[in-house]
């Protein structure tokens, strides 16, 4: 897979055979098991200019965050947090989502099965004040924006026909086209289904033959070409969205509660068996994503395997003990399982083999500024001056 | 920001060759122990700052005298008395100060598997009572919210700390802010923000006073 399109730095291998033309649409390679790109390709211009937006620390009150850095493509496109932490230090609640193949996310959140568009959803980092993510003023920042030098010509490239092109709603479109352009499509396991059979270790392969076994059942949540949709064990996808499921992670007092600050589907629903209702989540990139879980409370991929096992986690110290396996709102799909460690191993390898290298790696997915965390080492790169 | 980052790039530099002879575990782990501790084979304390004698020049950035990097006690063995006191700054003094708050409670996991249901966010302004599983170690994770940083961590001098991640910034010293009140302090950079899992040994008290300050 690959797309092109560069700012700055110098895209390499099958990228350089794309238009630089900044009104060419930027193009995908997308392999034949995925489905169509949903969205019309942005121009090469509008995802340069999302790409230095993403990775833009004046974007946030302070100039304390920019989306990149809590969205870093060699965690996966999160954070690394266990909750998020916002820019004025506000501790959230969930643990930040990928932004891994967004294109085909549908439901974006953690809780909201309605909230399925980008440009909606990005208002809440931006702007959100309950907590403070960004903290994004947008009735400053397109003035500010204006006066930083390489903006005004990025936005009058990316939208010539707008005669004010220096706006929020163009901020936002701009970071949209870039976000989408996120694809883990190249991983091992995409190799394999494509005809290379060394694209998978040997643990990898029978990790996989574990995975899609009736034994352990992973696909009837965790299918489809994202692994979030529910599937036969067969594999045949049955459902269009995924699924919010209670897997047993806690169960407070014996009656199966949650941590009061994130209650899952039960928090918008008020109802009891939504309690600990959270959306599957895909599984392509996992392996970077860590740690894991709507709270981040799993360390290891080892552990949430761990916790499927014996159908349901036991948690004996931390602040909220309890056996998730016999909480009464736990998923009907989570009976446990035998997994000796060996195959654990091999599972966790196939996780492992569902992850694009490429995705965090090609150029025009890198920040484009010198100074900021994570350095790319890049010598052709933007210095922050204003 | 930037500045602050060129600075303590620097710093790290210099930190990283202090780390030379800390002993690291099979997962990339350093432990840092109290200067009692002597059970860890000891490579990791006992040599701690071998006073290459250019810390003091790294130091500087944060006002550091240099009283725990010159080189002087390896802190290692004796414990009690012989622990050198830490600098007495805006920090240190911002750990004694936190003793006189209301300690918020946090029950510690009892493996690291469960650390993470046990999640510290410095603010500068809690401190936090650690409430030791009945057995065992206890384990918790605090969110580093800041590149390129250094954090004091101050808790009851004998309790054992191992700070999984990060590198050790100072000694194991006693805060010179409050010398008598039992606290430890030492300082760990970290390059990179995120979640960091603490374990504190087990043979701590029930209940362990424990905070954690963050430098600008």
């Amino acid at each position: 897979m690959w797309v092109a399109g560069a700012i700055g730095c110098t895209a390499t291998g099958p990228a350089d055979k794309t238009s630089t033309h900044p009104t060419h649409r930027v193009e995908l390679d997308l392999p034949a098991h995925f489905p169509p790109f949903p969205y019309a390709l942005p121009t090469r211009a509008e995802a340069d200019l999302g790409r230095l937006l993403f990775h833009d620390f004046r974007l946030a009150v302070d100039d304390a965050r920019s989306c990149g850095i809590c969205h870093e493509g060699k965690k996966g496109y999160t954070d690394g947090f266990v909750k998020a932490v916002g820019a004025l230090g506000d501790a959230h609640t969930r643990n930040t989502l990928s932004l891994l193949n967004l294109a085909w996310r549908g439901p974006l959140t953690w809780v909201n099965p309605e909230l399925t568009d980008l440009r909606e959803q990005m208002q809440v980092p931006l702007y959100g004040e309950h907590p403070v993510e960004m903290g994004t003023d947008p009735d400053t920042l397109p003035a500010r924006l204006a006066n930083i030098d390489i903006y005004p010509p990025a936005f009058e490239a990316a939208y010539p026909d707008d005669p004010a092109p220096i706006s929020m709603e163009n901020v936002e479109a701009a970071l949209m086209a870039y976000e989408l352009l996120i694809v883990a499509a190249d991983t091992p396991y995409d190799r394999y289904l494509q005809g290379d059979d060394h694209a998978l270790s040997s643990d990898a392969r029978a990790g996989m033959d574990l995975f899609f076994s009736e034994r352990l059942g992973c696909v009837q949540c965790h299918g489809g070409v994202f692994f979030d949709l529910p599937a036969e064990l067969d594999g045949t996808v049955v459902g269009e969205v995924p699924l919010y499921v209670n897997i047993g992670m806690y169960n407070i007092d014996g009656e199966g509660g949650l941590p009061p600050e994130e209650t899952g589907l039960h928090a918008r629903t008020g109802i009891a068996a939504d309690m600990g209702r959270f959306r599957v989540p895909s599984l392509r990139g996992v392996a970077e994503t860590g740690p894991w879980g709507h709270d981040g409370s799993f360390g290891a991929l080892e552990d949430i395997l761990d916790a499927y096992a014996r159908g349901g986690r036991l948690l004996v110290g931390g602040p909220w003990p309890g056996d998730g396996a016999t909480s009464p709102w736990k998923d009907a799909r989570i009976q446990g399982f035998s997994l000796t460690e060996d195959e654990r191993s091999q599972v966790v390898a196939f996780l492992e083999a569902l992850t694009d290298p490429t995705a965090n790696a090609l150029p025009y997915l890198q920040t484009p500024f010198c100074s900021d965390p994570p350095d790319t080492g890049d010598t052709d790169c933007i210095e922050v001056v204003e | 920001m930037r500045t602050t980052l060129t600075l303590l790039t620097a710093l790290l530099a210099l930190g990283c060759a202090d780390t030379d002879n800390k002993a690291s575990d099979d997962d990339g782990t350093t432990d840092a122990t109290t200067a009692d501790d002597s059970d860890d084979g000891g490579e990791g304390d006992d040599g701690g700052d071998d006073g290459s004698g250019d810390d003091g020049s790294g130091d500087d950035g944060s006002g550091d005298d240099g009283s725990g990097d010159d080189g002087g006690d390896d802190g290692s063995g004796d414990g009690g008395d012989d622990i050198e006191l830490s600098e007495v700054n805006s920090y240190s003094t911002a750990g004694c100060e936190l003793m006189e708050t209301e300690a918020e409670t946090l029950v510690m996991g009892a493996s690291r598997s469960e650390a993470n249901t046990a999640v510290i966010v410095p603010d500068d302004n809690t401190a936090w009572m650690l409430q030791m599983p009945a057995t065992g170690d206890g384990w918790f994770t605090v969110e580093v919210p800041d590149w390129m940083t250094v954090v004091h961590f101050f808790t009851e001098e004998g309790v054992e700390l191992e700070i999984m991640g990060g590198e050790p910034f100072s000694e194991v010293l006693r805060n010179g802010a409050c010398p008598d009140a039992g606290i430890s302090d030492q300082r760990w950079a970290f390059h990179e923000w995120g979640a960091y899992t603490i374990r504190v040994a087990e043979g701590a008290p029930s209940e362990v006073w424990f905070t954690l300050v963050k430098e600008d």
